[in-house]
């Protein structure tokens, strides 16, 4: 690429982003720009940063691997495909888990998988999962992860992409705001009514535990 | 602020994501407020339970399942640009002008046949047509000579 052409799109991206800098900085955006002019090295690198956490921020909104494993290739592809529109408007992670959530939502929302999750929920999963007396720790790992997934599939897919998006996905709550399409304040609402649900959870099972 | 309103900003709180303005009014009620430290210190628990969840990664095949379909991709993609190309109605125009060209040429150009052997031998003997109009009445000419001879014998 010859050093003319890639100052005058650095410039481009200056200008489309009204200025602000910090995200040229981004050196996501960077690789995703190499994507674009066609680099499939950027892509296979983007590829290897991201698709593994992904897996596992997907796998929390159907708690099957599988699944999450074909949404999250789905979600390259669609990179992929929109690599010649690709504008860098805001953090490469931005976009990405934006891709992501919108695709896993929608797979939600589709319920190809939800009698299938549904199936395998709470203690069921647990007992498909194998006893595994030896190790009290992940007996209570699980039984944690049980209980958080119990409360999450109370809330609405917008409410649990945002429990998501912050705690699993590492997200900030202007990105997510960004993500979701509302506001910071709203996703403070959404992020504060969904920890406490988990945490008043977590308080009544460790009440049960000392009451039996 | 009152403890209610307080308790809305504690996992922002805890999240790092509270202007400082709020951040100082939360410091400041905390400082008095047993109950909402309570609170916190609970929530601070429960997200420290949460951060501490295992996340579940990628088997091992994922990746290389991933590249097989993304060459798929790539193949179906130029094939699909190609369709995509030949459907524009610029494309199309032009390849019927072409066609049609080439349907113009085929009966205009002059084709250069091999002659039959009766053509040559008549091309060969071109003079004989210079009295053609002589000839082709020659049997018509020999009967004429045999009635003016008969004729003069009358």
């Amino acid at each position: 690429m010859c050093a003319w052409r890639r100052n005058f799109e650095v410039f481009f991206v200056f200008v489309q982003m009204d200025g602000q800098k910090r995200e040229v900085d981004d050196p996501d955006v960077e690789l995703m720009l190499r994507v674009r002019r066609g680099d499939e090295a950027a892509f296979r690198k983007l590829f290897a940063l991201y698709a593994g956490p992904l897996v596992g921020f997907v796998d929390r909104f159907f708690y099957n691997r599988a699944i999450a494993e074909e949404v999250v290739q789905e979600v390259f592809l669609k990179v992929f495909r929109a690599r010649r529109s690709y504008k860098p408007k805001a953090k490469f992670t931005t976009w990405l888990y934006t891709i992501a959530t919108r695709t896993a939502l929608n797979e939600l929302r589709r319920g190809v998988y939800r009698n299938k999750i549904e199936g395998l929920s709470g203690k069921d999963a647990q007992d498909l999962a194998g006893p595994d007396p030896a190790a009290e720790e992940t007996l209570a790992g699980k039984e944690l992860a049980g209980t958080v997934e119990a409360v999450l599939r109370q809330l609405p897919d917008n409410q649990r992409a945002a429990f998501l998006l912050v705690r699993f996905g590492g997200r900030s709550y202007s990105e997510v705001a960004s993500i979701l399409g509302i506001s910071v304040s709203a996703v403070k609402s959404v992020v504060f009514r969904a920890t406490e649900a988990v945490r008043s959870s977590l308080e009544q099972g460790k009440k049960k535990e000392g009451g039996s | 602020m009152n403890c209610e309103s307080v308790e809305k900003e504690l996992v922002a709180y805890l999240d790092g994501e509270l202007e400082p303005a709020a951040k100082e009014r939360v410091d400041a009620h905390l400082a008095e407020c047993r109950a909402c430290r309570d609170k916190l210190e609970s929530l601070a628990a429960a997200l420290d339970k949460i951060s501490g969840l295992d996340a579940t990664g990628p088997s091992t095949g994922f990746a290389g399942q991933f590249w097989e379909r993304f060459e798929n991709e790539k193949r179906a993609g130029i094939g699909q640009r190609f369709l995509d190309w030949v459907r524009q109605p610029a494309v199309l125009v032009g390849a019927g002008a072409a066609a049609c060209l080439l349907v113009v040429a085929i009966f205009a150009i002059p084709r250069t046949v091999e002659p039959s052997e009766t053509e040559k031998v008549i091309a060969s003997h071109m003079e004989l047509f210079a009295d053609y109009e002589v000839i082709k009445n020659l049997d018509i000419l020999e009967d004429f000579e045999c009635i003016e001879a008969l004729g003069e014998e009358g």
